[in-house]
């Protein structure tokens, strides 16, 4: 610590020339006046003394012949005097100061810890939905009510916390041990996904609140996640299977000139620098062809660390539109195969009957299929909480 | 353990020949770039050498450090 104190203090090499050097330094001994690091060289000797011994060997200097001389000043006093007139110095280091105060306040660094079939990647996309990202204030983080919307937004985590340290917050979970076939699933209610009137109720796990033959509309609670205990309330996934009778119409339209894009080899690279949230292009001007995109981006490390600095890399496919002219028949078919499209994404159990209405319009045709059947009309919805906290 | 009611006079350390360290010196008397001469309670000291560097001299205790190739006592 002795240097650290030199340092702050200051202190001075001095040279002592005179044949009687050492009558010096011996005086200098009785006293109590420090000098260390000496050395002889060419009748001079050499060393360091603090600031107020300097004045007290000065004074004892007298009867010994010798003369004394500062060769060089060390120190942050000297340091600063050197600086003295430069204000903007002293605004920058001010300003320095501030800047890295106020940036300590937010975090920097999302770290995941304990993770093995959930990605890292899903885990801070999750926590982004949950409002934690980088540049998040961290007052705005209440680690005990944001680990239990993690663990209501993230399926599989068993149980997790946010550990914040400087500007780096590790998420430390561990995951539900779930076999290979057996869904991740997250606490649920089911609602209807659609207008219709219930046929079949076949439910595995969950509060139903509905029976057979009521009408329900879209978005009605049909069973409960929330089942409430003696001494607690439990939060349970949903699950099962409702059959209702609905009735729905899918529409294709078409023109007989249609523009269509064809992919080509021009592919377009451009890089940004991400530096604490804030994007700086390596690039100029901006691309006005129409385009497939995708983003990559890479995470700068010093020591194995995350440091908030990122490089995307955005790579652009450029397109390329051309005009087709289909026949009548064509067209239809291209619209059939929209509506074939638009029905496999639906699960129906039974088709009851279908009805089929072709329109003219101006520049081509509009096909309407209208569905009455049996479909599942269970929809997972989430468990939210809410606190005032 | 040493019996220092026994042994008395100057406390001399030396480690190998670079670092010497003496507790109760009473002065320099000669001090030259490759010669060094210290008083003692009875007697002297001298040292013979290259690239001495005195880290530390106050309070009666001197630490020489360098290069010693002679250590010769003088009383």
């Amino acid at each position: 610590m002795a240097w650290l104190w030199r340092f702050l203090f200051g202190y001075l090499t001095i040279k002592i020339y005179g044949d009687f050097g050492e009558l010096l330094l011996n005086k200098a001994a009785k006293n109590g006046i420090k000098i260390w690091n000496l050395s002889y060289s060419k009748g001079v000797i050499t060393g360091n003394i603090l600031i107020d011994n300097f004045f007290k060997l000065r004074n004892i200097r007298h009867g010994t012949r010798c003369k004394i001389k500062i060769h060089k000043r060390h120190g942050l006093r000297f340091f600063t005097n050197k600086y003295k007139n430069r204000i903007g110095f002293f605004i920058g280091l001010l300003m320095f100061c501030g800047v890295l105060y106020a940036l300590s306040n937010f975090i920097w660094v999302i770290n995941v810890e304990g993770n093995e079939k959930l990605t890292t990647k899903e885990i801070i996309s999750s926590c982004k939905k949950i409002g934690i990202y980088e540049g998040v204030p961290k007052t705005k983080i209440n680690s005990k009510y944001d680990s239990q919307r993690l663990q209501l937004t993230q399926a599989g985590i068993a149980w997790c916390s946010f550990n914040i340290e400087g500007s780096v917050l590790t998420v430390n979970l561990s995951e539900i041990a779930v076999s290979d076939k057996e869904e991740r699933k997250t606490p649920s209610n089911i609602k209807a996904s659609f207008d219709g009137k219930i046929k079949k109720i076949n439910i595995a796990s969950g509060n139903v609140v509905v029976k057979v033959g009521d009408t329900v509309s879209k978005g009605d609670l049909l069973v409960s996640g929330v089942i409430q205990n003696h001494s607690s309330t439990l939060f349970v996934y949903s699950d099962g299977v409702i059959t209702a009778e609905t009735t729905r119409t899918f529409s294709a339209k078409g023109n007989y000139e249609q523009k269509i894009l064809t992919e080509t080899d021009n592919i377009i690279k451009r890089y940004t620098l991400n530096f604490f949230n804030l994007n700086l292009p390596l690039y100029l001007g901006n691309i006005k062809q129409q385009h497939n995109y995708n983003v990559n981006i890479k995470h700068l490390t010093l020591f194995d660390n995350k440091i908030p600095i990122k490089i995307a890399c955005e790579k652009y496919e450029i397109l390329q539109e051309s005009t087709v002219i289909y026949d009548k028949e064509t067209l239809k078919e291209i619209l059939y195969s929209d509506i074939n499209r638009q029905v496999s994404d639906f699960n129906f159990i039974n088709i009851i009957e279908i009805k089929n209405e072709i329109l003219e319009t101006e520049k081509g045709m509009l096909l309407n299929v209208t569905y009455s059947c049996e479909e599942n009309i269970a929809l997972q919805d989430k468990i939210l909480l809410n606190t005032q906290n | 353990m040493l019996n220092t009611q026994i042994i008395k006079g100057s406390h001399i350390e030396i480690f190998s020949n670079k670092t010497l360290i003496l507790e109760e010196c009473y002065g320099m008397v000669d001090y030259r770039e490759n010669y060094i001469k210290l008083k003692l309670k009875k007697g002297f000291i001298n040292l013979l050498g290259t690239n001495f560097l005195i880290s530390e001299f106050d309070n009666n205790r001197i630490v020489i450090n360098g290069n010693i190739s002679s250590l010769e006592f003088c009383v």
